[in-house]
């Protein structure tokens, strides 16, 4: 029972000793991730995941020996998990930057109808003048 | 007169003369904003009594082993028609930095001898945990076995007194708090405090309010400064600025 203690008192404390630290930011639509416990102690093969506002998983991916990983960014706004095991965990809300949304291309089909119709009253007055210069009798 | 002008004099002595680095944070966390202004003071910190002071001739950024000098970012900045002076570092990466100056040697007539104070602050970005306790390389230099920017009010601060980079045995540590806050010493004595480090050049001071606290480890140089065609000692400070937070 003593061990068990014991035991259970020096897992906790690991725990709190092992704080995993998250370092993120991005540039040209991609985000960087850094993860480690102390500069020269890197978490190693951790889990990254990013979540949106509903807390719905966007991506998952893994650091490297350096503690290091990047990707694509997701969107704009998102949470970033960095996982390790044991309990261990990171969690920061992320404001990307360099996120750019892609451009909406307006379709014929998505054209509003007012805007349709603005251009149709356009045609139809331009031939009307048209019409009515050249039928307009000349005076000699 | 001769009486009140020696008075003058032995008051002046009183107070010490501290350089200043004080940063506008001390732990960088993400998500927060990583630009640090820092600011450089030649002052009486308790007693908040100005001096002027030049353009430091060497300033700049101690981070993994390598220093980076910002001195061509420095601003002056008027206080009471004094010179202080201001400048600002972002910060990229995960690290321990660490902000240091080593201003223009003062001349002090009444004591007939230059003052040239090291200075160092330092500031943790991103959690990095590591380097705070390496030394810079300063001629003088205190080297904090406290983690010095994560102390509450009512600490024991610990550190180390270094000169060429061996210990101090015996150095004597003034101690002095910013004091912004307007608080009135009980009597001189306390304006400046005095510790002795051991044989080891080690020392501990309880911090007992938030705020900014400076050490100052003063020790003659082994150089000697001319003017005016006459050699005068130096008093060569290793000095550390350190900030504590109420725990609340």
């Amino acid at each position: 029972m003593l061990r068990i203690g014991l035991l259970s008192l020096l897992v906790f404390t690991s725990v709190w000793a092992h704080k995993i630290n998250l370092f993120a930011y991005d540039e040209a639509g991609l985000l960087y991730v850094q993860s480690y416990f102390t500069k020269s102690s890197p978490c190693k093969q951790c889990v990254v995941k990013l979540l949106d506002a509903n807390q719905k998983e966007l991506l998952a991916f893994k650091t490297d020996d350096e503690g290091k990983a990047s990707a694509k960014l997701p969107s704009a706004e998102f949470d970033i998990i960095v996982e390790a095991g044991m309990g261990h965990q990171a969690q920061t809300h992320y404001v990307a930057q360099s996120h750019t949304k892609e451009e909406t291309k307006t379709l014929p089909s998505d054209m509003p109808l007012d805007k349709m119709l603005l251009g149709l009253v356009i045609i139809v007055f331009f031939f009307g003048v048209l019409y009515w210069i050249k039928r307009k009798p000349s005076h000699t | 007169m001769k009486v009140l002008l020696a008075s003058l004099v032995c008051a002046s002595s009183l107070f010490a003369h501290f350089q200043t680095v004080m940063t506008d944070k001390t732990v960088i966390e993400q998500g927060g904003n990583t630009k640090v202004s820092i600011q450089y003071e030649f002052t009486h910190p308790f007693e908040q009594n100005l001096m002027n002071m030049e353009k430091p001739k060497e300033a700049g950024v101690f981070m993994d082993g390598k220093k980076t000098s910002f001195l061509g970012s420095f601003q002056a900045v008027e206080k009471n028609k004094l010179t202080t002076w201001k400048s600002e570092y972002t910060i990229k990466e995960p690290g321990v930095y660490q902000f240091y100056v080593d201003p223009v040697p003062y001349f002090e007539p009444a004591e007939e001898k230059f003052i040239r104070h090291q200075t160092k602050t330092i500031v943790d970005a991103f959690g990095s945990g590591e380097g705070w306790d390496k030394p810079i390389g300063l001629k003088a230099e205190i080297i904090p076995l406290s983690r010095p920017y994560s102390l509450y009010a009512g600490n024991l601060f610990s550190a180390q007194v270094l000169y060429k980079g061996k210990p101090v045995p015996n150095a004597e540590v003034e101690v002095e708090f910013y004091n912004t806050k307007g608080l009135k010493a009980p009597n001189e004595m306390y304006v400046t405090q005095v510790y002795k480090a051991d044989k080891n050049g080690v020392f501990h001071v309880a911090l007992p309010l938030e705020g900014w606290w400076g050490f100052a480890a003063l020790m003659d140089d082994d150089e000697k400064i001319k003017k005016d065609g006459k050699s005068y000692p130096v008093e060569l400070g290793a000095v550390l600025w350190l900030k504590t937070e109420a725990m609340k």
